[in-house]
């Protein structure tokens, strides 16, 4: 068993919940699937001295997938199966659901949340990536109601670090919708065994307008450094270019510069790192082109 | 408030224990009820040794606060088959994993028979392919795996050729 004791709460709403935050201060965790929380604290390196549960919320209020006009808006608690498999989420961001299929194991997967997952903000997190590619904003509730908004870029902070405040929650992401023809994207994972972490994931984003050229080329890193690396110069030089074969070995320089500090541990050197930065970016951009040309098809 | 009271649906019986608040699922399932079919092997997320059924999904119960699985529908591998009933009354899974080797020391087999559950609920006529992503979270170090990819697709068709899923369905 867990060496230190802790209190347990399973607040029914998300004011409970804020209000329990802020009533226990910085001993105090939320928990939500669970997947990385428990396990920190089966390992004892966690060991929060208050638990506030998630799970018993009433379920809609957190775990939903709604689209409006313009946007595709998550809630928090929505599980990583639930994102693979929504129909909306797959039509309208593709890049999501192809996202949490490469995470973990269908146990997993099942339990962990998208919430949770960003709110933790590991590195080699899966989502971090995907989120700041497509431009999602985070929205965050405190125990005065007052919900604010914050972008994905702005959103992950350092290692295991957010922008959230001590009793913020996070409720909701939102995606803002394209259109579904002439934009392409594409997730690919680098990882060193089934069901682990990446080494490298490699987010890209392309929009081509009538005649095939560039609108706008993103991509971003998840894995590579202490927060998702965005390789801005790629936006910056391929805007009203055409995205040919050199210009994707042009874009494939362009994320060694950018990668250049590396991390380094166990599964991969500082080094290897950065060349698998280049391979998998390079193999995303080509993915995300090749779907943006499909006209008409949804693979966005 | 270092303790909670936990009630949940246990293979079909509503149970309840009063527990300290760090224990796991698997815990609750072990030591308070008595189930040890549910195996640890890591208590880390990795080995899927623990695999449970939760309201229809599998999960690793040392992931699993038993708090946090108040009210909830849980289905052990003593759930899969009537107890002392010998083997003729096990369920299809659990004779193809016997009929194909699909086990050795058994260690990992609750789990895996489980994950085969969740897969065969999901998606009755699984590609070999499908089959492999499903049990990615449960490691094996006896069989080499490639008894149980038989003995999944082997319940597969058995129970497609029956009466589809409800002879799976416990
Ligand atoms: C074996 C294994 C393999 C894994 N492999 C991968 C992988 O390949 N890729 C990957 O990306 N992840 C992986 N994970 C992690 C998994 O994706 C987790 O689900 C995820 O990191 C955390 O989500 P959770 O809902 O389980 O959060 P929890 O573990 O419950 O919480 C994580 C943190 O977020 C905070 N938090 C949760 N919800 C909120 C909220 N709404 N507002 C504010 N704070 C909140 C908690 O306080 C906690 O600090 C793996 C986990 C395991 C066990
Ligand atoms: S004991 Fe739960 S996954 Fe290993
Ligand atoms: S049969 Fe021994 S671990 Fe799988």
């Amino acid at each position: 068993m867990m060496n230190k004791p802790f209190d347990y709460f399973a607040p029914k709403s998300i004011s409970e919940a804020v209000s329990l935050l802020k009533k226990h201060g910085s001993g105090a965790k939320l928990i939500a699937g669970g997947q990385s929380l428990v396990p920190l604290m089966n390992l004892g390196l966690a060991a929060p001295r208050q638990i506030i549960d998630l799970t018993h919320i009433k379920k809609d209020s957190l775990s939903y997938v709604k689209l409006d006009k313009d946007s595709l808006m998550i809630g928090s608690m929505t599980t990583h199966s639930a994102v693979e498999n929504s129909p909306q989420i797959r039509r309208h961001c593709r890049i999501l659901s192809e996202t949490a299929m490469t995470i973990a194991d269908v146990q997993v997967r099942n339990r962990g949340t998208i919430g949770g997952s960003v709110c933790h903000a590991d590195p080699a997190g899966d989502y971090l990536a995907p989120l700041v590619a497509v431009d999602a904003e985070f929205r965050a509730i405190n125990p005065k109601r007052k919900v604010r908004t914050i972008s994905a870029d702005k959103f992950f902070v350092d290692i295991f670090t957010t922008a959230l405040k001590r009793d913020e929650l996070l409720t909701e992401i939102r995606v803002p919708k394209r259109p579904s023809t002439r934009n392409g994207s594409a997730y690919v994972k680098h990882k060193y065994v089934e069901g682990g972490f990446a080494i490298v994931g490699a987010a890209a984003v392309v929009s081509v307008n009538k005649d095939g050229i560039c609108d706008r080329a993103k991509v971003v890193l998840s894995g590579v450094s202490t927060r998702p690396v965005r390789v801005d110069m790629i936006e910056k030089e391929f805007r009203g270019e055409n995205l040919d074969e050199r210009a994707i070995e042009e874009a494939g320089r362009i994320v060694r510069e950018a990668v250049h500090d590396p991390l380094s541990d166990i599964h991969a050197s500082a080094d290897y790192r950065r060349e698998m930065a280049v391979v998998f970016a390079k193999r995303a951009l080509r993915l995300a082109l090749a779907r943006s040309r499909k006209t008409g098809a949804q693979h966005n | 408030m270092s303790r909670v009271m936990v009630r949940v649906r246990v293979n079909g019986a509503w149970k309840e224990a009063e527990v300290d608040t760090r224990t796991l699922l698997v815990d609750l399932l072990r030591e308070e009820f008595m189930l040890t079919g549910t195996h640890i092997g890591c208590l880390t997320g990795n080995c899927g040794a623990c695999t449970v059924m939760m309201d229809d999904l599998s999960v690793k119960s040392c992931t699993v606060l038993a708090a946090q699985a108040n009210g909830a529908d849980v289905l052990t591998i003593e759930g899969l088959a009537p107890k002392d009933s010998g083997t003729s009354n096990l369920h299809p899974i659990q004779q193809a994993f016997i009929q194909h080797h699909g086990l050795q020391c058994g260690f990992c087999t609750p789990g895996m028979i489980l994950s085969a559950y969740q897969l065969l609920m999901r998606n009755p006529k699984p590609t070999e392919e499908e089959i492999r992503v499903s049990i990615a979270g449960n490691l094996c170090r006896c069989t080499g795996y490639q008894n149980i990819l038989k003995a999944i697709s082997a319940a597969s068709e058995r129970t497609l050729q029956q009466s589809g899923k409800r002879a799976l369905r416990r």
